[in-house]
């Protein structure tokens, strides 16, 4: 058993630690532009590899007075970026000079963060989701853990790349209202809900736009299980499992 | 368990080879190309970001403007590219202040080499091709490996399309070879459109068979009067 632990624990001779894999993780975040701002969507469960461990946490938090943040990947990482950018905030506000930090400096400033813990080989496991308004201008970027980060109108991490995106690049329009702009979010959700094990039916929805930050209370979305394939599993093939 | 090597150099293409270090033998994403001419120099780089088998987004410019005459295209991983870049320009800034004029691309050229080197034991994973007009007016482009070795030559391609596209621009701009003497210019006697065009062509040829390579080429364009800036489409599948 030591010795197994020895193999796996970062601490070497000279007593340093870092992160070699992620224990606690979320998954997908999702976020794009409307008419009026950015909405993100994510789920609140945080696994613990296999098992759903955390049922209600808060994945995407808002940053400073023009910014959203959500996060997949390691919650204790993402709970030590919350506290990065307190700091940043705070000495922000310090300035007292009427100015404030936008979605683009932010952005800016977690890509450095990821950057720079990768060159360090201990990063932060996350892919983070960055998105917000600052006089008129709307602003969405995602930043990767190793620092590989870009704007574009729509994001999506982890499994979202893969799911949701291509739904986006079909349907993504530069003029949705907030209705519609839900209604593709929940479409997208709804197929990361069926086929993404470590998705969980609980999602908040959140807003920016020039006049603030709503993030919704936590809520389900209807499936739809009623297929006759299902109705008798061993149809094909009885006595079978 | 997630070892070092999966992560440190995600590199946007992902890894051929499982050696057991993450340095530069990994696949190499995007594809920049550059001409040089007698008075202009052609930069182009696709704008393509893709990690792995997706895409992130269609619309990453690779080239990044350091000095008046002076234009980098960049493959490679995208993390270290923005930093080099950073890098660069700042240390550029510095140099105007120091020298009270804009940097010369011969002095850029230089300065990207030894920058790279600087980070021999971890280096930049970073293909590049610096472009831009001399001292004389003439166009000059330098390609780079990873750890800053370079070389003044008369055209040039990086990145996973480079493979694709170097036999052609071989074939078509003929340099003449670096080991004659008396030595023999190697910028290229085409002129400014033609090499746009054949730089456009190259780019389709490389679209259709690497899949790293598509959605629009950026093309830039220095010369006497300053630099031009042209999107071109591409296949986006």
């Amino acid at each position: 058993m030591e010795a197994l632990a020895m193999k796996d624990s970062a601490i070497s001779q000279n007593g340093t630690e870092r992160t070699l894999y992620p224990y606690v993780t979320g998954t997908s975040v999702i976020g794009m532009k409307y008419k009026d701002g950015i909405i993100m969507a994510a789920d609140t469960g945080g696994s613990y590899g296999s098992t759903l461990r955390y049922k209600s946490l808060e994945r995407i938090k808002s940053i400073g007075k023009h910014s959203l943040l959500g996060a997949s990947g390691e919650i204790s990482d993402f709970q030590e970026l919350l506290r990065y950018l307190d700091e940043l905030v705070l000495y922000d506000n310090m300035w007292d000079d009427g100015n404030s930090l936008g979605p683009k400096e932010v952005h800016n400033y977690l890509t450095r963060v990821m950057y720079n813990r990768r060159n360090k080989f201990n990063p932060l496991w996350n892919s983070l989701v960055l998105g917000g308004v600052k006089n008129g201008q709307k602003y969405l970027g995602m930043v990767s853990m190793i620092g590989t980060h870009f704007e574009d109108n729509h994001v999506a991490t982890g499994f979202g790349n893969h799911l949701a995106r291509p739904i986006l690049r079909a349907e993504w329009r530069e003029d949705l209202s907030f209705e519609e702009a839900v209604k593709l979010m929940e479409k997208c959700l709804l197929v990361l809900l069926y086929r993404d094990r470590s998705a969980i039916n609980k999602f908040q929805i959140a807003k920016i736009t020039e006049e603030g930050v709503t993030i919704s209370q936590p809520y389900a979305l209807k499936t739809h299980w009623g297929f006759s394939a299902f109705q008798n599993p061993s149809k094909g093939a009885e006595g079978s499992w | 368990m997630a070892l070092r090597r999966d992560w440190v150099y995600e590199n946007n293409g992902g890894s051929a080879l499982n050696l057991p270090i993450s340095f530069p033998f990994q696949f190499i994403d995007t594809t920049c190309v550059a001409i040089a001419g007698s008075d202009y120099c052609v930069i182009a780089a696709d704008t393509r970001l893709s990690v792995g088998y997706s895409i992130y987004t269609r619309d990453y410019s690779k080239i990044c403007k350091l000095a008046e005459k002076c234009v980098m295209a960049t493959s490679g991983f995208q993390g270290d590219m923005k930093a080099l870049q950073k890098n660069l320009a700042a240390r550029h800034l510095i140099y105007q202040h120091q020298h009270n004029k804009q940097i010369s691309c011969p002095a850029m050229a230089q300065l990207l080499s030894n920058t790279l080197y600087y980070k021999r034991f971890f280096p930049y994973y970073t293909f590049n091709i610096l472009g831009g007009l001399d001292n004389d007016g003439k166009g000059c482009v330098f390609t780079y490996d990873a750890v800053g070795s370079y070389e003044r030559v008369g055209y040039s391609a990086q990145g996973s399309g480079a493979g694709l596209i170097i036999p052609v621009l071989d074939n078509q701009l003929k340099s003449p070879s670096p080991l004659l003497l008396p030595a023999k210019d190697a910028v290229t006697p085409l002129s400014e459109v033609e090499a746009v065009d054949l730089v456009k062509d190259v780019f389709a040829s490389a679209t259709e068979r690497d899949i790293y390579t598509g959605d629009k080429v950026e093309i830039v364009v220095i010369n006497a009067s300053g630099i031009r800036r042209e999107l071109m489409e591409l296949r986006k599948d």
